[in-house]
């Protein structure tokens, strides 16, 4: 999965930001919009959506996304014309690295963004997402591009 | 009938990257089973080994969880043109914090107990504790919290380290004064355990940013001297959640308690408003003996670190009271009120007021209302001293003060012996009154008045501002 990558625009990256800056000392999380998948190994992030954490156990270290959000978000990418590709989560005082923890609930498929944040400031983010098998995450290249919307809208 | 089921990215891959699939079936078990039939890793995702859907997938009919549908594991039922939404769950999170071998080594006391043990110190390591500031009270609580592994420690003050701190707050050495006392404190405390965080919050804590300040933290431990700063932090504690571990000091007594809004009462329900301004003096008024604040602090850093680990018997609904003098501890059982003007049934309270005001007192020491009070300035009582100009200096303080330091041609005349000294003095003459900072100047100015002396004045800032100003060879305290 060396060639993955993501592309993603200011706007939407300040927007993740904010909501773990936001979220702290609390895991902030939430639905990433676009289009892409994992077998292209190549998304668009279009736009996200916070998610409230309903970890019912240490919000600061867990998060859990409702289902019913969940279910609203993918309604709200199909009227867009896009997919919930994704979910982004914050690592509050912690490396924007994944944990064994994340790994064993992610799905192949699904892009990962972790957002560290350091006593309440976001710093590094990075994206991942996690191989054939689940065995480990690999990195997802996060390619910065200007425009919220790069892709070309399809045409029959 | 026919049903359209919705598969979200990670499962498209099983069904050919559509994204979504009509199948048919009687009910939402039977619809499953259908697509599972597209493909045996397909089956592997949505059922466990025994064909129940796995609990890490959710199914919805509409806007309805499929799972608070059925009732007693009876299907459910679906009707022609039910659509279905699969839904991957989705959590995660930061690693839990391990223990280094240092870490280990270094909290081993800790670990052997059953009562904290390795789960216990590493949620000291996950807490936050914020010290409301870093006097008396706060030194040997933080000293304590950050050696008992507390990982992210946070002090607001605002305050330098002044000499006559020392004989009390053992967080800061003689080398230290004139320095923040922020930055001594963090220093100290990272030499002390540099495996946690110190943050550091030089501020006055106020309504505009205590409730930001405070949702960073899971406990919040009040250790100020001033009583607009103690009703803020009570109030921002119930309005945030957060317990507030209370502790207050006094000449020999102290007291501690836990105010736990969500569980019992909290400061306003013992006292719902504070005295009257200047009644309570503080302790650079009233004086503390060195180790009174060691004591109660650390009953203080004990009630913290009892609240992270979830052990014994918090002090939540009841004061302790302890008299240093006499030796005693007494506990005063604390009732949550209903009228609670905060945390009672119909608050009145819901956002942090003006504490000032309500307290009526400006600033961290109580004044008196000094208007219409003739006040003297120290270099005018100086120039008619040397032009050898009459004046007749009364010393309002108590005797013990006025061994300490006085101003020249100064007579004792202590305020508490006003009354009964009064026929000393002469109606005719002009009296200048003296005290320490200028307080109990005007207290006894007010008292002479009443007794029908017109000829009075103040010494504005009292035997301070004259060491400070004309005589900086006299000591100061």
């Amino acid at each position: 999965m060396s060639g993955a990558i993501v592309r993603l625009s200011a706007d939407v990256e300040a927007e993740i930001r904010t909501q773990c800056e936001r979220a702290y000392p609390l895991e902030a999380c939430g639905a990433i919009l676009g289009r892409g998948d994992g077998e292209s190994e190549s998304w668009s992030v279009l736009a996200i959506r916070p998610a409230p954490n309903r970890h019912g156990d240490d919000q600061r270290r867990r998060y859990l996304v409702p289902p019913e959000f969940q279910v609203a978000a993918e309604r709200d990418a199909r009227l867009r014309g896009q997919d919930v590709i994704g979910y982004f989560h914050s690592h509050p005082d912690h490396p924007a690295q994944p944990s064994e923890y994340d790994r064993l609930h992610a799905w192949v498929g699904y892009l990962y963004a972790i957002c560290a944040v350091a006593q309440g400031r976001a710093t590094d983010m990075n994206a991942f997402a996690l191989e054939e098998g689940g065995g480990a995450f690999q990195p997802v290249r996060i390619e910065k591009v200007t425009d919220s919307s790069p892709l070309p809208s399809e045409v029959i | 009938m026919s049903v359209t089921i919705l598969i979200p990215t990670p499962l498209r891959r099983y069904v050919g990257g559509a994204k979504s699939v009509e199948v048919t079936g009687d009910t939402v078990e039977a619809v499953l089973s259908a697509l599972a039939d597209k493909g045996p890793d397909l089956r592997r995702q949505l059922f466990d080994d025994n064909g129940r859907v796995r609990s890490f997938v959710n199914v919805f009919l509409g806007d309805e969880n499929v799972r608070s549908l059925s009732s007693a594991g009876q299907p459910v039922p679906v009707r022609d043109g039910d659509v279905l939404t699969l839904v991957p769950a989705i959590a995660g999170g930061a690693p839990e914090p391990d223990l280094s071998r240092d870490e280990i080594l270094r909290y081993s006391r800790h670990l052997i107990m059953p009562e904290v043990t390795l789960e216990g110190q590493k949620r000291l390591k996950k807490a936050r504790v914020l010290c409301i500031g870093a006097g008396g009270l706060g030194s040997p609580l933080s000293l304590y919290l950050a050696a008992a592994g507390v990982g992210t420690l946070g002090i607001v003050d605002f305050d330098v380290v002044d000499l006559t701190n020392i004989q009390r707050q053992i967080l800061y050495s003689t080398a230290d004064v004139g320095r923040p006392k922020l930055e001594a404190a963090r220093e100290r405390l990272r030499q002390l355990n540099p495996t946690i965080e110190v943050v550091t919050h030089p501020a006055h804590l106020s309504s505009w940013n205590v409730m930001d300040l405070f949702a960073q933290y899971d406990i919040i431990a009040d250790g100020t001297d001033n009583f607009p700063t103690r009703y803020l932090v009570n109030d921002a504690c119930v309005l945030t959640g957060k317990p507030n571990v209370y502790a207050s000091i006094f000449r020999f007594d102290g007291q501690v308690s836990v105010f736990d809004a969500k569980r019992g009462p909290c400061y306003r329900c013992l006292f719902p408003e504070p005295p009257p301004p200047g009644l309570v003096p503080s302790c650079a008024e009233g004086g503390v003996l060195g180790v009174l604040p060691g004591i109660v602090g650390s009953l203080q850093a004990l009630e913290v670190l009892k609240l992270i680990l979830g052990v014994g018997e918090p002090l939540i609904g009841r004061l302790v009271m302890f008299d240093a003098l006499g030796f005693e501890f007494r506990e005063l059982p604390v009732r949550k009120e209903a009228a609670c003007a905060v945390c009672g049934t119909s608050p009145t309270i819901t956002a942090p007021i003006d504490y000032e005001a309500f307290c009526g007192i400006r600033g961290e020491e109580a004044e008196v209302d000094a208007s219409g009070v003739p006040a003297l300035g120290v270099e005018e009582l100086d120039r008619r001293r040397k032009a050898g100009e009459e004046f007749h200096l009364l010393d309002v303080r108590e005797a013990h003060e006025h061994a300490i330091v006085r101003i020249p041609g100064a007579v004792a005349f202590p305020l508490s012996e006003i009354h009964a000294r009064i026929h000393e003095l002469d109606s005719s003459r002009t009296y200048t009154l003296s005290c320490h900072h200028g307080t109990r100047s005007v207290q006894a100015y007010r008292q002479l008045k009443r007794a029908g002396f017109n000829h009075l004045q103040v010494l504005a800032g009292g035997v301070h501002a004259w060491a400070e100003k004309v005589d900086p060879s006299l000591p100061r305290y």
